[in-house]
């Protein structure tokens, strides 16, 4: 079931790292279309309906360091790296977190550069401790 | 684990310039800024720019090839679901 091995993650992480900079932790997660969307295709047709959405799932690498968290979109069996965004962790933005049966879901409420995406528990090797891991670092955004 | 990270210099992904402003000096880009690896060159330039800075190669639209895909394929499910009611 999982995507990636450590390995493979820490490779491509461990490539955007900078000299002094040491990898806590790392985690695979994904970011949806619209619920709404996914059931809107699966009822026109399922298998067209599933590959679709497939095809319009986002995959992200998250890794948080000394100094920053790292998010890295990939694609392909060897997490060929598309974008990158980073978020120093001294000024990091409010973020929602919360940790379910299977996913743990993180959202940055950054103006400029929002980032939504869940992380299944199979999703990699110890994804579920080291999505946690990432989300008790981040700010909690405060009830309004 | 707690840590307190302190500030330090990094090369500009873009450049390559040591730098610990928020602009690099000699490109005047955002070093932290989001990023994208140029297809063609495999480099790294601004997501914000809509060409690569290096190569000058447009930015790849993700959906321009996936959209006909699935358009195709809900017609070819409708297409077939027709054929087999007949």
């Amino acid at each position: 079931m999982a995507r990636y091995k450590d390995p493979i993650v820490t490779e491509v992480l461990g490539k955007q790292l900078h000299p002094g900079e040491q990898l806590y932790h790392w985690a695979y997660g994904v970011k949806q279309p619209p619920i709404g969307l996914i059931i809107l295709l699966t009822l026109l047709a399922i298998l067209p309906g599933a590959i679709a959405t497939a095809l319009m799932t986002k995959e992200y690498i998250v890794g948080l360091t000394s100094h920053r968290v790292l998010i890295l979109r990939v694609k392909g069996g060897k997490a060929n790296v598309l974008e990158i965004t980073e978020y120093d962790r001294r000024s990091l933005p409010p973020a929602k977190t919360s940790t379910g049966a299977l996913f743990t879901h993180i959202a940055l409420a950054d103006p400029a550069r929002p980032f939504v995406a869940k992380f299944h528990r199979l999703g990699m090797p110890n994804n579920r401790d080291h999505a946690m891991g990432i989300a008790a670092a981040l700010p909690q955004q405060q009830a309004a | 684990m707690t840590v307190q990270p302190q500030a330090f210099t990094i090369p500009c992904p873009f450049c390559g310039t040591a730098t610990a402003a928020a602009r690099c000096e000699r490109c005047q880009r955002d070093p932290r800024g989001a990023r994208r690896i140029c297809g063609p060159c495999a480099r790294q330039t601004p997501t914000t720019e809509p060409t690569c800075m290096h190569c000058g190669a447009g930015k790849p639209n993700d959906m321009a090839w996936k959209i006909p895909v699935i358009v195709l394929m809900f017609a070819l499910a409708f297409a077939l679901a027709v054929a087999l009611q007949r």
